[in-house]
């Protein structure tokens, strides 16, 4: 092997330093920063970071957390007797997002909807807002102790605490996503051999250690259990189709879209639609680098990131001159309808929709409101479920 | 549907003027906005992650700018708190959710069509061996070697005993060099 002198490394690293800082596809300019921090300290999460700085304040608000420990009971009592959230979008799992004041909020798991503190993951919700799936593992500390080894998928009524088991996932991989169809009947998930923490030095409590394996994934399969009868669907796919996104979503006439990775090809990710009755996949938007959205809550359009093709079409990913751009169509790709026409850099990912189906969220863009194709920018650089009205 | 520009700033939804944005923000941004942005790319895996990083450092060092005392310290101080909330902010991508689902796993680069020739290998060795650095390794290496402070105020910056630093600059030079070597055999 050839030797690499300091000198040399030093050189090589500086260089390449230099080269990796200037990747900033979808930073905002200064003037934009600038901006949104202002607005950030307009807002009332500034005001709050401001006071919250104060040595009196922190004082006083020990005191009134211990006045407040009184009130504990009443509050747990209105949430059991289902007072519900309204309208945030879900950031993190413990930190809600207010479209329409632009003000975020600390949250509970599964929005503060559930009688239970249930600590879940992946969770998503049915569009009318009353239950909701989430995925399981082992190991996880909470108030739903399941007392079960490997991952599972469970559905919970928020109205009346009812939890039921849908899937043991295989005991060597894991599932990812649930999703409620448009009549909420239906929940589909990814199941796979593939554990996301093998070979993970530092895999989170209760996971324990996953070592690799000298064979690589073999099998994922997207499956459909039906809530009312426990009939299971799948549909067998290779691991040259990987999901590589989290954008799952059912269309009005039973079948389910999925962002995957295709293959090795790298920065590819495009949009597949299964049939779970006849087994048929079909790409209703292909578009190179790829296309990635997600069906509206009624089930019949398609929101989704693409980018407009450079005048060269060379194949080759250049940042300056790829324009992203928000298309809407029907659910197999036709009749598309061009929304929003970005800049090049800018870098736009994860369409989410308003449960009105009126607006939809894009992270490196903000709310778009459909109709009138006005934007309204966002003060965070991600977005994420957005929680149904209630 | 018409296509529509972005014409309009909203802070709350109600429409936010550029004058009214406070002028000596805005000076304050502008001065550090660009190194910093660098700066935390080294260290977190996107450009969106740096910016919420940037934009977290300086909306903390904003409203606690009146505890700085010497003037001469501010770049230090800053890259103080951009450093720290970009490592946290990298950290705190290592979720589950993030790793399954990130969208940056497994992409492989596509190179400009213009690098020089034989460059392409070696970026995308040392691209990988960076990115499988730990972030407060990538830390160190960002501020030691790309942004010029010395080991000690590298210490000073990331909060860690100077050995420690030289430590993580020693494991994090062996893997890069060990990645520059596959790459040049």
């Amino acid at each position: 092997m050839t030797q690499i002198t300091d000198e040399r490394l030093d050189l090589e690293l500086v260089g390449f330093l230099h080269n990796h800082a200037e990747e900033l596809y979808g930073a905002p300019d200064a003037g934009a920063m600038a901006r949104r921090i202002a607005g950030s300290e307009r807002s009332i999460r500034g005001l709050f970071a401001r006071t919250l700085a104060r040595p009196m304040v922190r004082v006083a608000i020990v005191g009134m957390l211990l006045a407040a420990a009184i009130g504990v009971t009443v509050l747990a009592g209105a949430l059991r007797s289902g007072t519900i959230r309204n309208g945030l979008m879900v950031v993190s799992p413990e930190l809600g997002f207010d479209p329409e004041t632009g003000t975020y909020s600390s949250m509970e798991y599964c929005g503060g909807r559930c009688a239970d503190a249930v600590y879940a993951f992946l969770i998503s919700w049915s569009r009318d807002g009353r239950q909701m799936v989430f995925v399981d593992w082992n190991g996880l500390d909470g108030d739903i102790q399941t007392g079960r080894t490997g991952w599972s998928i469970w559905r919970y009524r928020a109205d009346s605490s009812e939890l039921t088991l849908i899937n043991e996932c295989p005991a060597d991989g894991g599932c990812f996503v649930g999703e409620f169809s448009v009549d909420s009947r239906f929940v589909a998930f990814v199941e796979t051999d593939w554990h996301p923490f093998e070979g993970t030095k530092d895999p989170p409590p209760g996971i324990g250690s996953v070592p690799n394996r000298a064979q690589p994934p073999t099998t994922w399969r997207l499956v459909a259990v039906d809530l009312v009868d426990g009939t299971r669907r799948q549909v067998e796919a290779s691991t040259k189709v990987v999901p590589g996104a989290p954008h799952m979503s059912w269309t009005a006439d039973g079948r389910v879209l999925l962002a995957t990775q295709p293959g090795p090809s790298g920065f590819q990710v495009g949009m597949q639609l299964f049939d779970l009755d006849t087994g048929d996949v079909s790409e209703p938007v292909r578009r190179w680098p790829g296309a990635v959205g997600r069906v509206s809550p009624d089930g019949l359009t398609i929101a989704y990131v693409t980018y407009e093709r450079p005048p060269r079409g060379d194949g080759i990913w250049r940042p300056e001159e790829h324009v992203p751009e928000l298309w809407l169509s029907d659910v197999d790709g036709s009749n598309p309808r061009l929304v929003y026409h970005g800049d090049p850099r800018e870098f736009y990912s994860g369409p989410i929709w308003s449960p009105d189906g009126t607006q939809v969220a894009v992270a490196g863009l903000g709310i778009i409101e459909l109709a009138t194709g006005n934007v309204r920018e966002l003060s965070s650089g991600s977005v994420g479920d957005w929680l149904p009205a209630s | 549907m018409a296509v529509r520009d972005r014409t309009i700033e909203q802070d709350g939804g109600r429409p936010m003027a550029a004058a009214h944005v406070d002028a000596a923000l805005e000076a304050f941004v502008v001065e550090h906005y660009d190194r910093l942005l660098r700066l935390a790319r080294l260290i977190c895996r996107d450009a969106v992650d740096a910016t919420d990083a940037v934009q977290a450092g300086l909306e903390q060092a904003w409203r606690r700018r009146s505890s700085l005392r010497d003037p001469e310290r501010r770049r230090a101080w800053l890259d103080r708190i951009v450093v720290r909330e970009a490592i946290r902010i990298t950290r705190r991508r290592r979720t589950m959710v993030q790793r399954i689902f990130g969208l940056d796993q497994g992409v492989e680069w596509i190179e400009p069509a213009d690098a020089p020739a034989g460059s392409v290998e070696l970026r995308i060795e040392l691209r990988a061996a960076f990115e499988s650095l730990s972030p407060e390794q990538r830390a160190v290496v960002a501020l030691h070697l790309y942004a010029g402070h010395s080991v000690a105020a590298t210490a000073d910056i990331v909060g860690a005993p100077v050995e420690t630093v030289r430590s993580r600059l020693r494991l994090a030079r062996e893997r890069l060099r060990h990645a520059l070597e596959e790459a040049v055999e």
